[in-house]
């Protein structure tokens, strides 16, 4: 090696080295301490996606409410522990049968506008919803609304066509939010991009697919909000948003990847924050056709997947194993249990059931639309081939895959596919009746595993009916063995909410459904 | 060769209009139901069917075609199914934002492709020439993502230098144009080059040579000039391939352009909007290989000579 | 002399190296099964994302699977792809070049807007569209890759016929009663191979690039066959935090374009007529 090369290499070496010590100068030092919330600075908060719309009564997943709901609020607001607590209306009253709500309306609320809001605003809104062609998503949640009722200018009644003793958690519904009564009926085209609501922030920017700019609601009719600005933006690839964060650009970061946490933990200037989440993954099994209509296969299906390991391993342990058809935070949550990861017993059941080996099963996954969906996918094709299935592993964009499982029961073309679930209002009813009720059997609804029976119906119905959460239990309580014991699902397991945030956030609290209220969110200063 | 441009022009509209169509039909074929995604996996048979019926989806195709194309010649192309935002300001808003990266990367990449394939082949077979080339190679051979990836993890987290991602100021533009352009250096420097190698022992250059003019001068006089030819279709080529093929350092550094915005609404089966992203990228395209068959004909007398006598 | 014959041998150094690479690969793909301890889609979860060890010998991947036996078969699958990918598009691509290059303006015309309109199309849409309709299969992702190559070989092919068609020796072959198929494999082909390769060699790499572009997407090989591209993508979420695993496939997929690139720079040497006095 001549004497230039050796020269050469030092400098590559020293230069290898100033950038290693530029790394941990740069990285800023611990924060003042301070526990009082403090006025004044500017929240960045990446995401995954871009809202699609603004328009509140039309949005339809979680990117854009968490953008609405910082503008537009509900008569009933869902709290961070799952249940509904006071929002626009201060208090209500289910009536006894569960066919109507009457709801006492706060005062003194205006709309950025200048409006007030009062009956005849949340009247407004009720019209919009229930009347607009095509319909509204908004609807969907009103959909049993038979005629709302104005007592008085602060009193209402929401009068029910059957019973639904869980009505609040439907107002809470993110697309329920209420907007000004005069945007409705001068601005109604507009309101895609124009917001006009009582939140404690008010739009201020949208440019689309980069950035949403809210400020701060200086006339909430509450407490305001902490900081000046909120600025979200999309960064649909993960590595992007742990790196903004890890580089001072983001604050607070949703959905981090589990694999990327340690790395995040290791790391002093940022913290992890891992929220209950409503959500459950479970693989759907044709009920309908194929050898999955038989129970005793899907039991011994259920036998065959390790879902500690999935766990485990692919989600590096940041959920927990689905002992229940629902997740633990839902009302009408009860410990069932788990089917053993037995691979004889798995064998046994498909012997006994006359499944021969080399049997050949479909199995549908989208890609990058869940939580890990393609490795959790590829795991269970890994276990049911050692119990002797062959299983042809379908990897579908969304849209391929949502038409694949929402066809009609006689068209169906998969055995099994991988799907997710979370209750968009928290509550037991739509997250039962959506997946386990006859009357929702794809396309019509969610139950796209075409799981039936008249037990399961019959007890959700009258569940509907109870009034408190006590009489409801026991119900639940039941639907939850019969479901558990049919097994139309390999059960897997309940997801957490993964956060990166900043040191200097504080007061971040995310609800079950994935909403962040930023109103109480505050910036410690250094 | 105004004839000539004219004729082109009109090609251009038919090409344009033929990959519409194509498209049209294509994103109709494939399985997946804009209103569905647009609605959500919460919606109901019964709201999927009014939406339909008001979008005008459940009218024939040929009828929907029909419309499109009516519609499309008044300059109107709709409304995106899923953000019901105007087509053209959807497309006008990140078309520009495209715009601005690939030429940024365009010129990252000619402007060090050229200079790298010039003095490798000056240089020919000197250290220099494999050393420049490895690295051009390696500029290929990386996948586009990984570079990405890598270049936030040195400027942005360790050196703390440049914004990791995102628009907004000049230094933004450094990370996802460097990501763009690098594999292009590769095959810009390699096509400079190989034509500049096989200029160079052409018997004008050995003249030039002869005559006693500086080398400077005939490389760049002489050689280069002529070596451009398919220098030039490289880099169109790599142009229109940058303009397609962005969005990779469009997600990974969130840059909101056009790539993107396109493989979002091919999954979104959002027809309008791919409709008008493939029109819009179609007439650039083919704008684009016409002002490389024009700068053809500049260049090489032979074929001026050639399309004249087709013109006569 | 000997300075001269010296560069010579330089210059077919890099061919060599990149001829001996390139054999190494097709025989790794060959002998696969006798140079892998562990079967490629054999997953154990608990001992995923381990470092190389003497069990594994470059560590496993996210599912628990042995990373070189996954490399070693996913040769097999890299390879025949890049081959199929470059076969597609260059068979279809120099032919119809040639077509046009050399038959009346109306087919020429014909056949340069046919490429016109395989160019205005956006490649990532053309991929996801024809892997959506095929299915995720090899053949649709080889059409998907191959197919919007093709107009870089056609324009290629006719830009050079264009050159050549007037040139003293294509016209001497015409006189001399050569008949069309003739003169266009037996006298301009030939003298077209030389950018021809260096493009070939080119596209071929990227042909893999692009199916790890396309697994980026979602859009790769079905699971859970082992192929470079795909098993890069997958393991890109763990790039931070287990470097080995995207680094290996990557490592094997960066010294193949390498390889090809010195190989196809040599053969340009030797093959390209000019080149050979």
């Amino acid at each position: 090696m001549t004497v230039r090369w050796q020269r050469a290499l030092a400098m590559v070496v020293i230069a290898g080295l100033i950038v290693a010590m530029a790394g941990c100068v740069a990285k800023p030092g611990t924060p003042a301490t301070s526990d009082r919330p403090v006025t004044g600075g500017v929240l960045t908060f990446v995401q995954g996606a871009d809202p699609v719309t603004l328009d509140v009564h039309r949005t339809t997943e979680f990117m854009s409410y968490r953008v609405t709901s910082q503008i537009y609020e509900n008569l009933i607001m869902l709290g961070t522990d799952g249940t509904p607590k006071p929002g626009l209306a201060e208090s209500w009253q289910m009536s006894p049968d569960g066919l109507s709500c009457t709801l006492k309306l706060r005062q003194g609320v205006k709309f950025t506008d200048g409006t007030v809001f009062d009956a005849a605003a949340v009247q407004a809104n009720v019209d919009r919803i229930l009347k607009t062609t095509p319909a509204l998503p908004a609807r969907r949640l009103l959909a049993d609304v038979k005629n709302l009722e104005v007592i008085d200018a602060h009193t209402i009644r929401f009068d029910l066509s059957k019973p639904l003793s869980l009505f609040p958690y439907y107002l809470s519904h993110p697309s329920v939010g209420m907007i000004s009564p005069r945007a409705l009926s001068e601005l109604v085209d507009q309101l895609p991009t124009t917001t006009v609501g009582t939140g404690p922030f008010v739009l201020k920017e949208w440019v689309p697919k980069d950035r949403v700019i809210l400020n701060r609601n200086e006339d909430y009719w509450g407490q305001p909000a902490w900081v000046d600005q909120v600025i979200f933006r999309p960064a649909p690839e993960a590595a992007t948003r742990t790196v903004m964060l890890e580089s001072g650009e983001a604050d607070i970061v949703a959905n981090v990847p589990p694999a990327m946490v340690s790395r995040l933990r290791a790391n002093p200037a940022v913290e992890v924050l891992v929220a209950p989440y409503a959500r459950v993954t479970f693989i759907a099994l044709n009920n309908y056709r194929g050898i999955t209509a038989d129970p005793k296969v899907r039991q011994a299906l259920n036998h065959a997947v390790d879902k500690q390991a999935i766990l485990e391993r692919i989600l590096f342990g940041i959920g927990v194993v689905s002992d229940a058809p629902v997740a633990s935070g839902v009302e009408g949550y009860s410990r069932v249990g788990t089917y053993q990861y037995n691979v004889a017993r798995a064998r046994q059941l498909l012997a006994e059931a006359g499944v021969a080996p080399g049997t050949k099963v479909t199995f549908f996954t989208p890609s990058g639309r869940y939580l890990m969906d393609y490795e959790i996918a590829q795991a269970v094709q890994g276990y049911l081939t050692e119990v002797g299935l062959d299983v042809s592993l379908e990897t579908l964009e969304w849209a391929a895959f949502l038409s694949n499982v929402s066809k009609v029961p006689d068209e169906s073309i998969f055995d099994l596919a991988l799907l997710s679930f979370a209750p968009g209002t928290n509550d037991p009813d739509w997250h039962y009746s959506n997946m386990f009720h006859s009357a929702s059997w794809a396309p019509k609804s969610n139950n796209r595993c075409f799981f039936a029976d008249p037990r399961v119906d019959e007890l959700l119905e009258l569940a509907r009916q109870k009034p408190s959460a006590a009489e409801r239990a026991p119900l639940y309580e039941q639907v939850n063995k019969i479901v558990f014991d049919l097994a139309p699902w390999i059960f897997l397991h309940e997801e957490q909410q993964i956060y990166g945030l900043s040191l200097r956030v504080q007061g971040v609290e995310p609800a079950p459904t994935e909403m962040v209220y930023l109103k109480d969110a505050w910036l410690k200063v250094k | 060769m105004t004839a000539y441009f004219i004729r082109r022009s009109a090609t251009l509209i038919a090409v344009s209009l033929t990959a519409v169509t194509i498209v049209f039909l294509l994103m109709r074929l494939i399985p997946g139901d804009p209103v569905q995604i647009y609605l959500g996996p919460d919606a109901s048979l019964e709201e999927i069917e009014q939406a339909r019926e008001h979008l005008g989806l459940h009218r024939p195709i040929y009828w929907q075609y029909f419309r499109f194309m009516v519609n499309a010649t008044r300059g109107d192309l709709g409304r995106s199914i899923i953000s019901r935002r105007p087509v053209s300001s959807e497309i006008a808003r990140t078309f520009k934002n495209t715009l601005v990266l690939a030429a940024t990367a365009i010129a990252v990449a000619v402007l060090s492709g050229v200079v790298t394939g010039v003095l490798a082949a000056v240089k020919h077979h000197s250290p220099f020439d494999l050393a420049s080339m490895v690295v051009a190679v390696l500029g290929i051979a990386t996948p586009p993502f990984f570079l990405g990836l890598l270049l936030m993890y040195v400027f942005s987290i360790t050196l703390r230098w440049l914004p990791s991602s995102g628009t907004g100021s000049l230094a933004h533009i450094v990370l996802p144009s460097v990501a763009l352009g690098t594999p292009s250096v590769a095959v810009i420097a390699r096509q400079t080059r190989s034509a500049m190698l096989e200029i160079l022992f052409c018997d004008y250059v050995r003249t030039a040579r002869a005559k006693g003019l500086p080398e400077r001068v005939v490389i760049f006089k002489h050689a280069l000039r002529n070596a451009l030819i398919p220098v030039v279709t490289v880099i169109g080529l790599r142009f229109a391939y940058m303009v397609a093929g962005a969005v990779f350092t469009e997600t990974v550094f969130r840059w909101p352009g056009m790539g993107r915005m396109l493989v979002d609404s091919v999954r979104e089966r959002d027809y309008p909007l791919v409709q008008g992203i493939v029109l819009v990228a179609a007439v650039c395209f083919a704008a684009i290989n016409m002002v490389i068959d024009i700068f053809y004909v500049w260049l090489d007398p032979r074929i001026r000579a050639r399309s004249a006598r087709a013109e006569g | 002399m000997k300075a001269n014959r010296l560069r010579t041998a330089r210059r077919h150094i890099g061919a060599v190296l990149g001829a001996v690479v390139l054999l190494m690969y097709v025989a790794t793909a060959l002998l696969a099964p006798a140079l892998t301890v562990h079967q490629p889609n054999a997953q154990n979860l608990m001992r995923n994302l381990e470092p190389p060890s003497r069990e594994y010998p470059l560590g496993t991947d996210e599912l628990g699977r042995d990373i070189l036996s996954r490399i070693i078969w996913g040769s097999r699958i890299s390879l025949l792809m890049m081959l199929a990918g470059v076969a597609f598009s260059g068979i279809i691509g120099v032919l119809l070049g040639l077509l046009g290059g050399l038959s009346g303006p109306r087919v020429e015309s014909l056949v340069m807007r046919a490429m016109d309109v395989l160019m205005v199309f956006p490649p990532i849409l053309l991929a996801i569209v024809l892997v959506t309709a095929l299915g995720r299969g090899l053949p649709s992702l080889v059409v998907a890759i191959g197919i919007h190559g093709i107009p870089q070989f056609t324009r290629l092919t006719r830009a050079m016929v264009m050159s050549l068609r007037e040139t003293a020796f294509v016209e001497a072959a015409r006189a001399a009663g050569a008949r069309p198929l003739e003169v266009a494999f037996g006298h301009v082909l030939p003298n077209c191979a030389g950018p021809l390769i260096v493009q070939g060699t080119l596209v071929s790499g990227t042909v893999v690039l692009t199916v790890s572009g396309l697994s980026f997407l979602g859009l790769g090989v079905q699971p859970p066959t082992a192929e470079w591209g795909t098993m890069i993508s997958a393991a890109r979420l763990h790039m931070y935090t287990y470097p080995h695993a995207v680094m290996y496939p990557g490592l094997a997929l960066m010294l193949l374009v390498i390889a090809l690139n010195a190989l196809g720079d040599g053969l340009r040497d030797f093959l390209d007529p000019r080149f050979r006095r």
